[in-house]
């Protein structure tokens, strides 16, 4: 059976600034990604790195202000998701794209019984009565491991791990086409966490869904997703296959990130972290952003713009060091 | 141990680093915050006035807020008396400016009266818990089962007329909402961690009470305070009104208003200035109260 | 080596309006002077409130807690005001551990005085060298809390307690809401600590990657029961309890070429309130038999590879006979 290998996403250029009591916070910098119908991108970086926003971007669901969308397109199938109006977009949310939150205890409503959030989404998106949309709910709590007969209870009565099975179960019970899931494991224990990802995985598999997983450990990128893309302050800086970036990372902040890891099969002595803190978004530094932390910082580092290097196929580094070497092949 | 043979251990260093953090004078800085807000500023400014002229009544008045001068009685307001005089001849405006003193006495002595022994009050309550924290709940409970106004009569009723007896009869009925906010601030702030940690290094107990807690749980204090002087206020001329609290020749403004209640037909200024006063003084109190609620909370200094 | 700490059976109850929450029950565990003993499990496995426990910061239902060889499990208020000198502890949340009111300067001032490590005249010199000791960039000595990140935060956290002048601290998650290249720094810095001082930690944390690098010794509790504990390669190598195993499978690893073998626990933690005698993992394990109703006791299974497990010998058969 083939799959059509055109991207399901695109997201061009995207570039998203927050004002603040008159300071201009560049939260995304032009930002491009590619996803295709099936596979699992994930979007690595730490706090404050843009990830949420991405998200947020995609399901046009940003508080603006203070946000705003300065440029870019986001493509999804032949639709730009920037031109639709708000009419079209509410069709879409939910149905055909579905997001998954952070945080299990507060994205629930906790006057709502859980069978009720999961039916209305249902009936809000098809055109099912109020007992067909019941029972879809109740299927999608078996198939998230939940007995069917807690349909009626209330949030607080389900544990962290329960809840964000929940969560899952809303955004794939309208079958969407691509699940964006932020962070979706980290207020989870790790042997939930292991049920959680387990279960995103089979359930993907299961509908051909495409997710975009953003998230901080990389652990979890390991385990789920085909490629990855890392992020640092607002920009894509390294993207590639899941396999380019576990066994063959380029950029220095990459390498700084695995570094900083206690490894589980490495008996290390002692941590390599990278010097430094992450730059204030609204103040970031010229040329590029990481040449201040940069153990490989050279001096056309702090004011040439760095655009994305190919270093062969699908494996992409913004980093001077590499422009000389890809040109130095060339040649 | 500096460990200047691994700088790359640490995230900070000494040196090519912006200018130093100075540590901010609090007040300068609630000062500057409260300054973006205009209206904030125009009720602090207003209560500042009111003050000024209560201090300096005196100098700007040469009638004495008693003087009777039956002759001149009810006349309206002219070139000599700017808001005329009332049904015994004295002059309004000197009442206004003297009535501006027993207004803030009571408004302001009722209301740190009450915060104070609200404070110690809410403080045990808070920290400790137990017997002590029931006792004294219930206590305010049943203060606060009387409506305010109805506490405040009583009490202004049993202890007779007069500036002193006003006071505490107002401040009391503020006690248990103090008490009520403090506990609850301490309440939750007893939980975080700092105060573990301040535990865990030694604090003593009053330590802990007033130094690590208390200056966490006095923001929405402060707030409800400057505005519960205007509340109190108002309070105190109601019960001048209806001839509890401060009573003629006393120039409450209150007072004033009950007095001018029987011939507002004739002489509606003098209903007007003193009813003013009060409106403007406690809503520029209130605006006040607001701005500086938002001007106190330091997690908003940039 | 003499355990510096050590606790004997150890219980903290709390009273619920459904019944007694055992937080930690009989829980055995023994310190050693200079090293660092990882504590680790899942939510609700009472691994905070063992530490909190041991500092006296609650008060212990049962059980005896020991330090350098004295008994302190009831302490006045006199003992207990020296014993606070030796035995500090660092949070996990770095914003709600300190008093948002408080500069740099204001939070170490006060533990310096009381410790007796400064005073009046030698404060200002005792809180730089503090700041330089745990790696504050002197010109942050005015800020507030709010002003800096998680990672300067946790540093102030921690010269906090070394102001006293402690001999053991409790770590509790203590780089767990920091970032993944802060963690790293704020870990060098205790381990760096740890060699420079003598001191001794108990960590606690839900980091198997953490706990493997920092650790000398690990524990592994579930529910307040201690199920495992031995040296800290040991517990990777040889896991011998079923908990233990789920647990170290169910963590996602960055190393793509290794399979691992995923043992998926089935079901939701129990409730520790009025629980039942005997293993509390039993009604998730897939070896439980109806000897795991009776309470274990922690046996010493290899040497110094101690399991509270009845059927430890069967369930861990094909690595025990790697070992012989």
């Amino acid at each position: 059976m083939s799959i059509k290998n055109e991207s399901f996403l695109k997201v061009d250029n995207l570039i998203v600034e927050y004002t603040s009591d008159g300071q201009i916070i560049h939260a995304v910098n032009g930002v491009s990604l590619e996803l295709q119908k099936g596979k699992t991108l994930g979007l690595v970086g730490e706090t404050g790195a843009g990830k949420t926003t991405i998200a947020q971007s995609i399901l046009r669901i940003l508080p603006d202000p203070p946000a705003k969308i300065r440029s870019g397109d986001i493509w999804l199938e032949d639709k730009n998701i920037m031109e639709m109006s708000e009419h079209e977009l509410r069709k879409i949310r939910g149905a055909k794209v579905a997001m998954v939150f952070q945080d299990p205890m507060t994205a629930l409503n906790p006057t709502m019984r859980i069978g009720t959030q999961i039916a209305d989404g249902i009936r809000l998106h098809t055109g099912l009565s109020k007992s067909e949309a019941n029972e879809r709910a109740m299927k999608m709590l078996e198939m998230v491991g939940i007995p069917r007969d807690r349909f009626r209870e209330f949030p607080h009565q389900f544990s962290g791990g329960m809840k964000q099975r929940v969560i899952i179960a809303i955004a794939l019970s309208c079958n969407p086409d691509l699940l964006l899931a932020d962070e979706p494991t980290t207020a989870l224990d790790v042997t939930i966490q292991a049920q959680v990802l387990e279960l995103i995985n089979q359930l993907k598999h299961e509908k051909n869904t495409a997710m975009l997983l953003i998230t901080h450990d990389l652990g979890v990128v390991a385990e789920t997703c085909d490629d990855v893309a890392v992020i640092y302050a607002g920009e894509i800086i390294e993207y590639g296959s899941r396999e380019e970036i576990f066994l063959d990372a380029k950029h220095p902040y990459t390498l700084g990130l695995f570094g900083s890891l206690p490894n589980m099969s490495d008996g290390a002595s002692r941590l390599a972290p990278i010097k430094g803190q992450t730059p204030d978004p609204s103040d970031l530094p010229t040329g590029c952003k990481f040449h201040p932390r940069c153990p490989k910082a050279i001096e056309e580092c702090s004011s040439e713009n760095v655009e994305m290097i190919t270093l062969n196929g699908t494996h992409q580094c913004r980093c001077l060091n590499y422009k000389m070497l890809v040109a130095g092949r060339e040649k | 141990m500096h460990n200047e043979s691994n700088p790359v251990a640490y995230a900070d260093s000494n040196t090519g680093m912006p200018e130093k953090i100075k540590k901010q004078n609090q007040l300068l800085e609630v000062m500057k915050r409260l300054n973006k807000n205009k209206l904030a500023m125009a009720g602090m400014i207003i209560f500042i006035l009111f003050v000024v002229v209560a201090i300096l009544a005196p100098i700007l008045t040469q009638y004495n807020y008693a003087a009777m001068d039956v002759l001149s009685k009810n006349q309206s307001p002219s070139a000599e008396h700017w808001c005329g005089t009332d049904d015994l001849g004295r002059d309004i405006f000197a009442r206004l400016l003297y009535g501006a003193r027993y207004s803030l006495a009571l408004g302001v002595s009722a209301v740190v009266i009450g915060l104070i022994v609200g404070i110690i009050l809410g403080c045990i309550a808070g920290f400790f818990g137990g017997i002590l924290e029931e006792i004294i709940m219930r206590l305010c409970d049943i203060m606060q089962s009387i409506p305010s106004i109805l506490l405040a009569i009583i009490i202004s009723a049993a202890l007779g007329n007069g500036l002193f007896n006003t006071i505490i009869a107002l401040s009391i009925g503020r006690i248990p909402f103090t008490c009520r906010m403090v506990r609850a601030q301490f309440l939750s702030q007893r939980k975080l961690e700092y105060v573990e940690a301040a535990q865990a290094t030694n604090s003593s107990k009053a330590a802990l009470m007033f130094k690590q807690i208390l200056p966490n749980a006095i923001s929405p204090i402060i707030v409800a305070t400057t505005m519960g002087i205007g509340g109190t206020i108002t309070m105190a001329a109601g019960l001048s009104y209806i001839g509890l609290g401060v009573q003629s020749p006393s120039p409450e403004w209150g007072a004033m208003l009950s007095a001018a209640k029987g011939v507002m037909r004739y002489y509606p200024y003098q209903l007007l200035f003193p009813g003013l006063c009060i409106a403007i003084f406690v809503l520029a109190l209130n605006l006040f109260g607001d701005g500086l609620r938002d001007a106190l909370d330091p997690k908003l200094r940039n | 080596m003499a355990a510096l700490v050590e606790i004997k059976k150890l219980q903290k109850y709390f009273d619920t309006p459904r019944g007694k929450l055992h937080a930690v029950d009989n829980v055995t565990m023994s310190f050693e002077q200079g090293k660092t003993m990882g504590v680790v499990g899942e939510s609700g496995c009472g691994k905070s409130t063992l530490g909190r426990t041991i500092i006296h910061l609650l008060e212990s239902t049962g059980g005896q807690i020991f330090f350098e060889d004295n008994d302190i499990t009831h302490v006045d208020n006199r003992e207990l005001k020296k014993l606070r000198e030796s035995m500090q502890i660092v949070f996990q949340d770095p914003f709600s551990s300190l008093n948002p009111r408080y500069t740099v300067e204001d939070t170490l001032k006060e533990p310096l005085l009381r410790s007796g490590q400064a005073d009046r005249k030698t404060l200002s010199a005792e809180i730089t060298k503090l700041m330089d000791m745990v790696g504050i960039a002197r010109r942050m000595r005015m800020a507030y809390p709010h002003e800096m990140d998680g990672g300067r935060r946790q540093r102030v956290a921690v010269g906090r307690a070394l102001a006293m002048n402690p001999k053991f601290i409790v770590c509790d998650e203590p780089v767990s809401a920091l970032d993944v290249s802060i963690q790293a720094q704020v870990l060098n810095l205790m381990q760096d600590l740890q060699e420079e001082y003598g001191l001794t930690y108990m960590f606690v944390t839900h980091d198997l990657s953490v706990v493997r690098y920092i650790s000398d010794e690990i524990s592994v509790m579930y529910l307040g029961q201690l199920v495992e504990t031995c040296g800290s390669e040991e517990l990777f190598e040889r896991s011998l309890h079923p908990y233990t195993r789920a647990l170290l499978s169910a963590i996602p690893s960055v190393d793509i070429t290794k399979k691992i073998e995923r043992v998926l626990i089935k079901g939701e933690i129990t409730s520790p309130i009025n629980p039942k005698p005997g293993c509390r993992f039993a009604s998730r394990c897939p070896h439980a038999s109806e000897a795991c109703e009776a309470p274990q006791a922690l046996e010493e299974v290899l040497p110094g590879h101690f399991v509270s497990c009845c059927r430890v010998k069967e369930v861990s058969a094909d690595t025990l006979s790697t070992v012989n």
